[in-house]
């Protein structure tokens, strides 16, 4: 046999190592207490009392602390618990004990394989120590945050899940107590620490009831009595039902009332602000027209004196021009005879209305043309013909058709020109004088100017020339009324 | 006149003296033990067991 403690050969008889004075009966007696606690111990572990197996486990290790099996054992329940760092240690120190075909080895292996869960594990643990520290310090809400995250990150953390379902009890959230406590049952089915937390839960809400039904129940005992709530105020805590959230009418009030309040404001200082703003840019506006239909009104006076100023000079200027004429044509009558008075009358016409068609043109030219010779040897006629060759140096240019004239004089026999249509008929006349048409008309045109004489005159010429031309009924009327 | 409190409400009393304390359950909780400080705990922990105090309560007596 070797010796367990240097490794040297014993004998059993002995009992005792030659070389170490090492016991041998102490070493197994210790192995067969510390074999049953592991036992016990696995035999827990195997129903989930995992406490109950961390109990054993431990009273296995203090009597043989080289018990391997149950340190493995141990570290796993740790594991399971949700105490990693715990865990690790048992394998660490398992490990060292023995060093070849050890499961700790492969669970550390394992851990070191999955380092992003270990994080996780890590940072739960400091959440947890985080809001251990809080709790005691009073800080109920910041704890509930951190345990929150822990048992998110490592949902078999026990330890997180009591605290987090202690501080629920005291903040009086007993049914979230209950479910953290129930979710700790459910990895260590025996906690006494999670069963303890249960039954004062039970204990808060049995109370609660009884307080309730023994006040309605019995006649005597009211709610006002001073016993009652004394007892009430100070043990009992009242059970809590579920209540639906109220709407807030404050809240809603408050808001009309501020819209309200707005709108009034609104109202009575920016609307009249804005309209003030609003009339002064108006009697801007209106002072700058005023201003400008002012100068428009200056500068209208202004062109209408301008205006009368060229008005009058105008007159003066047509007196001017007629007492020329009259000079002109009294000269005319003077030096020549009716035919310069003819042409220079319809000269002073041509140049009064501007009008220098082909038609006016060759009028002028017909009486330019009627002018005798002997007529044209006085100086005076020469210079006003002359006068007139200059002021229209084309006039003798100008060559018209019979069809032309006549067309041209019944224009203007339909707009009742007649003196004027009469010019052109008495020229088309001469041009063809076979053509009905242009002794009828110029006939006609002598009467409505009321030159009787020649309209007679024509008319006698008709009847005897056109016995059966178109217009002799109409003649012998026109003959008839003459007489 | 003092009304009488009924039987259920005297043990509602009673039970309501033996509710859980707050302050001392959350005194019992210690913090964890990190994983960056598992393995300084194992080098700092001295491991005794049974056997070794059996040892040297052994060696004591021999020595004696």
């Amino acid at each position: 046999m070797i010796c367990p403690k240097c490794g040297a050969n014993m004998t059993l008889k002995k009992g005792v190592c030659a070389k170490c004075g090492y016991d041998i009966e102490v070493n197994q007696k210790t192995r067969k207490y510390s074999c049953y606690y592991y036992n016990q111990g696995l035999s827990k572990a195997q129903v989930r009392d995992l406490s109950g197996a961390v109990d054993m486990l431990n009273r296995a290790l203090k009597v043989s602390k080289k018990n391997v099996d149950a340190r493995n054992l141990l570290g796993l329940i740790y594991f399971e618990m949700g105490e990693v760092a715990l865990a690790i240690r048992e394998w660490i120190i398992s490990k060292s004990f023995l060093e070849e075909n050890n499961p700790a080895t492969r669970y550390l292996q394992m851990l070191q394989n999955n380092t992003t869960k270990v994080e996780n594990y890590s940072i739960a643990i400091r959440k947890y120590n985080a809001a251990v520290e809080l709790a005691k310090q009073g800080g109920d809400d910041l704890a509930l945050i951190q345990l929150k995250k822990a048992v998110q990150l490592n949902p078999k953390y026990v330890r997180a899940w009591q605290l987090l379902a202690l501080l629920y009890m005291r903040n009086g959230d007993n049914d979230r107590a209950r479910r953290c406590l129930k979710r700790t049952l459910s990895i260590d089915i025996a906690n006494t620490t999670s069963i303890g937390y249960l039954k004062e839960i039970r204990k808060i809400k049995r109370m609660g009831r009884q307080i309730q039904i023994s006040v309605t129940d019995n006649a005597e005992v009211t709610p006002d009595s001073e016993e009652m709530k004394g007892e009430a105020n100070v043990s009992v805590m009242p059970s809590f039902r579920y209540a639906e959230d109220k709407p807030d009418y404050r809240s809603f009030i408050c808001l009309c009332v501020g819209l309200f309040a707005g709108i009034l404001f609104v109202f009575f200082l920016v609307i009249p602000s804005v309209k003030t703003g609003m009339q002064e840019e108006f009697k801007q506006k209106q002072i700058s027209l005023a201003e400008q239909q002012s100068s428009y009104l200056a500068e209208i006076d202004a062109l209408e004196k301008n205006n009368e100023s060229l008005q009058s000079r105008l007159e003066m200027q047509e007196l001017e021009l007629e007492a020329k004429e009259d000079e002109l044509e009294s000269a005319a009558g003077r030096a020549g005879g009716a035919n310069v008075f003819n042409m220079v009358d319809y000269y002073l016409k041509m140049r009064n209305s501007g009008d220098s068609s082909r038609m006016n043109l060759y009028i002028l030219q017909t009486r330019l043309r009627k002018i005798s010779q002997q007529e044209m040897s006085n100086a005076s006629v020469k210079s006003i013909v002359a006068m007139v060759e200059k002021s229209y140096p084309d006039v003798y240019n100008v060559t018209m058709t019979s069809a032309e004239l006549h067309a041209e004089g019944v224009t203007l026999f339909s707009s009742e020109r007649f003196g004027d249509a009469l010019e052109f008929f008495v020229c088309a006349y001469e041009k063809s004088p076979d053509n009905e048409k242009n002794l009828f008309y110029m006939a006609r045109s002598y009467q409505l100017t009321g030159d009787n004489a020649n309209a007679k005159k024509y008319f006698n010429e008709y009847k005897e020339r056109f016995p059966d031309g178109v217009y002799y009924y109409t003649v012998e009327d026109q003959l008839r009324k003459l007489q | 006149m003092t009304p009488v409190l009924p039987f259920v409400c005297k043990t509602a009393c009673r039970e309501a003296e033996t509710m859980i304390n707050f302050d001392e359950e959350i005194a019992k909780y210690g913090p964890s033990l990190e994983i960056s400080q598992a393995e300084e705990a194992v080098l700092s922990r001295e491991i005794i067991d049974v056997a070794d105090i059996i040892e040297k309560i052994l060696q004591d007596k021999k020595d004696a």
